[in-house]
């Protein structure tokens, strides 16, 4: 059991992670988070201001993620993990993960590390595209654990991922990991590693936070 | 978080086999078990792709080799 802020009541709430993401996680990305999404994406288009610039303004550099799809063909491969993040009956955030990869950052070259491919928090939680978004945290849960599963593989909490431009401050600043800069055979997204050290820092500091369990 | 079940496996190696488990478990600094999960990762990859028929290849810069899965 973690939990999330509610940006609205300015109080936690009880929220619940699941080592998978499971139909009924699909089914409300289907139906609660896609349909604002796409709607705001069609009136972009009808408008003519649909690129990259816009689609930043308004938080939906995921939207063409199509978890629906994934969840399907990445069912069942060991490569693969997946978790879902449920508060107040709704899915709030998503993430992908793969376990094959290898870090790039010099001083790690070659160790195993956990790679987070897909990330992402539900709209309604989401500043400038909404106006009042609820849950604040969805995207820190979801990395948190992410290291936490890296320690648990023995991966010591490496993590690679490659970022979209409006993330690129959470993984640099507030997470500490290293910039290892464009990627050209990533559509020139910044690639970050974090590094065990910081890794062990990032997990101490959550552990005072929180009176101990992360 | 709900912990995913895990289940025991005896496994008979060869000295052969057991030194490169050591060795791969020394230089990756993992478990025993990382190595041998990382493996079974990996065979399933190749393994999948396979069967879609696709191909696998090394190359160094210079060369370019198909790995024949046979």
């Amino acid at each position: 059991m973690t939990q999330l802020w509610n940006r609205q009541s300015q109080l936690f709430e009880p929220a619940e992670l699941f080592d998978r993401i499971h139909a009924a996680d699909v089914t409300c990305f289907q139906n609660h988070w896609l349909p604002p999404m796409q709607a705001k994406i069609d009136e972009l288009k009808l408008a003519g201001q649909y690129n990259r610039q816009t689609v930043s303004q308004w938080n939906l550099e995921d939207a063409h993620w199509g978890w629906p799809a994934k969840f399907q063909s990445r069912a069942g491969q060991l490569q693969w993990a997946s978790y879902a993040l449920r508060c107040s009956g709704m899915t709030q955030g998503l993430m992908f993960i793969n376990l094959v990869y290898r870090c790039r950052l010099p001083s790690q070259l070659n160790q195993h590390m956990l790679y987070v491919d897909l990330v992402s928090t539900a709209p309604w939680n989401r500043p400038r595209f909404t106006p009042n978004p609820l849950y604040g945290g969805v995207g820190m849960v979801l990395v948190t654990e992410a290291i936490l599963r890296s320690e648990d593989e023995g991966f010591d909490g490496r993590v690679g991922l490659h970022s979209l431009p409006g993330a690129e401050t959470l993984y640099r600043d507030k997470l500490g990991m290293d910039c290892l800069g464009p990627d050209p055979a990533y559509s020139g997204l910044l690639y970050f590693e974090m590094t065990p050290q910081r890794a062990a820092q990032l997990l101490a500091l959550l552990t005072s936070k929180t009176g101990g369990t992360v | 978080m709900t912990t995913p079940a895990k289940k025991t496996l005896t496994l008979v190696l060869s000295d052969a086999e057991m030194e490169v488990l050591d060795a791969l478990s020394t230089e990756r600094s993992l478990s025993k078990t990382a190595v041998l999960r990382q493996a079974l990762r990996l065979y399933q990859t190749v393994d999948v792709r396979q069967q879609r028929g696709e191909k696998l290849f090394f190359e160094n810069g210079k060369e370019k080799a198909e790995l024949m899965l046979l």
